[in-house]
């Protein structure tokens, strides 16, 4: 897929264009003549200058224009006929509006001769929809004193308030501890002429609801049963939200939108208040929403034609790098990334202090009359009031006792000047975009249990525990309809290897001040050995939980695992295994990865009692986007056991 | 009990031990002073905000155009000379002004004295001078944005 390509190439065959010019021509003239033919009419004449635009809109074909599909969020749907991604009967004019993109036009048109109403006079079209109107005044040359006065003030109030004049695209990034923040996220700020960047305003887009039961929301958000709305809020709320709450790192993309680009995006957002549409997860989501507003702003962007059914946040961040908006990018840690980093400047003396000044076993006059050097009393004081800060949000301690012990630490902390600048290590993280892409394609060769076979892999989304670090979190995977089909050339059989649906592994190393539980969860079919050395499908939900210590070099983690099999091989239909898993992940080359693991689960079944399974799986990485794996893996189910060799080359995108 | 039910029944309890059991209960954070919240409800580790976070970004409520926060449920002093807007930012961002005051710098803090209009070149004089007040500045922990400005006004002139 290319962007800023105009759609239909095929429209500007020389032949059409001279038609297309005679056709124009002519209704030009017929334009012309009409206006003629009104202009004694005098009584009416609102009315005919009216009549008048609405000729001239039609010779131009304004309804049908590209910037009337942006603005109203027109697509073709099934049938190629446009339709409004909108569903909200507020957001149109005309009551046919959500798929009659000329009725709309008509309306929005009428509407701009419309006197403002007393009652409701933020309804007027020009308040409400100031993006139209603009737009339909400046195309059809129309003369705003010819119009009826209009005065907008909450749309005035919050222009004022803004003052918008650049744009930032705003990337926070999945955490690796919760399933929650899963792919990131994306959102826009709008940057005023402040240079603190804390007070641009986040808009946002976002399913709103008071549902409290978690498993509820996430169905009905997957299906889109929630609202969508956009918001307006300052970015330094969202900052602390995902920063300091949601201890995700972020990712600033300064675009190059000029200010006047910018402006006429404000005006769309503006128009999107309060308005609702339907959220979905994979698709219609907050990445794929924010594309709009960067059209409305630079229409001859075309990044909303989605060349995959689905959008991940990152991939929107790659969209609008290609079509080169993005002049810089800064990044923002993350409350615990900050932590770790200050914990990774302490000695051993120092970490014993701070702990020991978190768990009140010392008062933080101590620590400043101690003999620490003065930075390493800095040192301790700060991870104090991080790590108290960190608590605090996870309510783990009471307001007055957080304020308390907050001032006791400033207090002291204020009487030891300025810490060394210390920058936070982030060339281990990378910036996402640059990262491999989020698809997978891999093909391989294989050997199991003496047999050859060859090995087709597709995975949508997103990253694997082997596959290379770089703009990911290391020790995270989520696997997303990862499929994997196996052909036997000495059987002639094709048959599927394993489907999961999803497979999330979260490793966290724990640290001092912080000491995080690392758990994966996977589900999907499996082709499972038997104690009879038969083999068969099932399906598994294979939940565990544990800890992880290590940092992003070498990480060793243990995990207990249970395990419910599906399959009609067990008796009852189903089969539930104990048992747990240890691991080490490390990287000894930047482009080399190795995952060492064995895994033992019992289960009460006559042909499955015990299952083992060892395997070293090793990734090199060939580009950034390209990478061999090397899997062994010795499986064991009661008596039997087998070994399984895989090369595969991987393809991102 | 057979060995299969066992191992069911151990199945299931290493399930819910694994599951962390978190309460959920958001605490009323609204107000004035060190520990104010923006985003009360969302507070929390509960499984419930972080599968909100996970399947729509989402968040509670209808508050969707917001030009400020911060003041709401706080009562405010009634001879405040500040402008709105560093009023509204203090009081949002309490608990990263203190640290940053503490510690004489931080992004927090620049933003304060830009909104201030503080000019740029004698603003690190400043900074030190706060940072060396901290204690005149945040005496209580209670007090609200305006009070907070107030005494930030003193060392300025």
């Amino acid at each position: 897929m290319t962007f800023g390509n105009p759609p239909a190439t095929g429209w500007l065959h020389p032949g059409k264009l001279k038609r297309a010019g005679a056709l124009l021509s002519f209704l030009f003239l017929l334009a012309i003549s009409g206006l003629h033919l009104t202009t004694p009419c005098v009584s009416h004449a609102r009315d005919s200058g009216l009549d008048t635009f609405r000729r001239n809109a039609a010779v131009q074909g304004l309804a049908d224009s590209r910037y009337w599909q942006i603005l109203l969020h027109y697509k073709p749907n099934l049938f190629g006929k446009p339709v409004s991604l909108i569903d909200d009967p507020a957001f149109f004019l005309a009551e046919q509006g959500q798929s009659d993109p000329a009725a709309e036009f008509d309306a929005t048109l009428a509407g701009l001769w419309q006197p403002q109403d007393d009652r409701q006079p933020q309804r007027h079209v020009r308040c409400r929809f100031p993006a139209r109107s603009q737009w339909l005044i400046d195309s059809l040359e129309i003369d705003p004193d010819a119009l009826p006065p209009v005065s907008c003030e909450e749309l005035d109030k919050t222009l004022d308030h803004v003052k918008p004049r650049s744009a930032v695209l705003i990337f926070p990034g999945n955490h690796n501890n919760s399933p929650a923040s899963m792919f990131g996220h994306t959102l826009l700020s709008i940057e005023g002429p402040y240079r603190s960047r804390l007070l641009s305003y986040a808009v946002n887009y976002a399913a709103h609801t008071d549902e409290t039961n978690g498993f509820v929301y996430a169905v009905k958000g997957i299906f889109g049963l929630y609202p969508g709305y956009y918001s307006l809020l300052p970015y330094y709320a969202k900052v602390r939200e995902y920063n300091d709450l949601e201890r995700r790192d972020i990712w600033e993309y300064q675009l190059n939108l000029t200010s006047e680009e910018v402006r006429r995006m404000t005006l769309h957002i503006w128009e999107l208040r309060e308005i609702a549409s339907e959220y979905f997860f994979f698709d219609e989501n907050c990445s794929y929403n924010l594309l709009f507003l960067l059209e409305a702003g630079r229409p001859r962007l075309n990044l909303t034609d989605p060349c995959r059914p689905w959008v991940i946040p990152i991939d929107t961040v790659r969209i609008i790098e290609q079509a080169k908006l993005v002049e810089q990018v800064s990044y923002r840690p993350s409350k615990a990334t900050r932590i770790e980093a200050l914990a990774g400047q302490m000695d051993r003396r120092e970490t014993d202090t701070a702990l020991a000044l978190i768990d009140n076993r010392i008062t933080a006059e101590q620590v400043l009359q101690s003999d620490l050097p003065r930075q390493g009393k800095i040192r301790i004081l700060d991870v104090a009031a991080e790590t108290l800060e960190f608590r605090y949000y996870r309510q783990e301690i009471e307001r007055n006792a957080f304020r308390k012990a907050s001032l006791a630490l400033l207090r002291n902390r204020s009487q030891l000047g300025l810490a060394e600048q210390v920058e936070v290590e982030i060339a281990a993280a990378g910036r996402p975009d640059l990262g491999h892409g989020s698809n997978r394609f891999a093909l391989g060769v294989g050997r199991r249990a003496g047999n050859w076979y060859q090995e087709l892999r597709l995975r949508p989304a997103y990253h694997n525990l082997i596959d290379a670090d770089h703009g990911y979190l290391p020790g995270s995977q989520i696997d997303f309809a990862n499929l994997v089909l196996r052909y036997s050339p000495q059987r002639n059989k094709l048959h599927l290897q394993r489907f999961d649906l999803i497979n999330i592994v979260s490793l966290t190393p724990r640290h001092a001040f912080y000491k995080p539980v690392s758990w994966k969860v996977t589900t999907g079919f499996d082709r499972l050995l038997f104690g009879d050395r038969s083999e068969h499908l099932i399906y598994r939900l294979n939940p565990g939980g544990g800890v992880t210590w290590g940092d992003q070099r070498l990480m060793a983690y243990g995990l207990m695992e249970t395990d419910l099999l599906l399959g009609g091989r067990f008796d009852d239909s189903f089969a539930l295994g104990l048992g747990g898993s240890v691991g080490l992940l490390t990287n000894p080359l930047p482009d080399w990865k190795i995952h060492l693991s064995g895994r033992q689960l019992w289960y009460a079944e006559h042909d499955l009692e015990r299952a083992m399974e060892l395997s070293v799986k090793q990734s090199w990485q060939l580009t950034a986007n390209t990478s061999l794996i090397l899997e062994l893996a010795r499986l064991r189910s009661n008596a039997q056991s087998l070994t399984d060799t895989t090369l595969l080359f991987n393809l991102y995108w | 009990m057979d060995k299969k039910g066992l191992i069911a029944v151990a199945a299931i309890a290493a399930t819910l031990l694994a599951v962390p059991a978190f309460s959920g209960q958001a605490q009323n954070n609204t107000g004035c002073g060190l520990g104010t919240l923006l985003w009360e409800g969302k507070a929390d580790d509960s499984v419930i905000s972080q599968s909100l976070q996970a399947t729509t970004n989402g968040t509670f409520g209808n508050q969707t155009f917001g030009i400020t926060s911060g003041t709401l449920g706080c009562e405010q002093p009634a001879n405040i000379i500040k402008n709105d807007r560093s009023l509204a930012f203090t009081a949002d961002n309490m608990d990263l002004l203190a640290r940053d005051i503490a510690s004489g710098q931080g992004e927090t803090l620049y933003t304060l004295a830009e909104l201030m209009n503080f000019p740029t070149a004698d603003r690190p004089g400043l900074y030190a001078t706060l940072q060396a007040n901290f204690d005149q500045i945040f005496v209580t922990g209670e007090e609200t944005a305006g009070v907070v400005l107030d005494r930030i006004a003193v060392f300025t002139l």
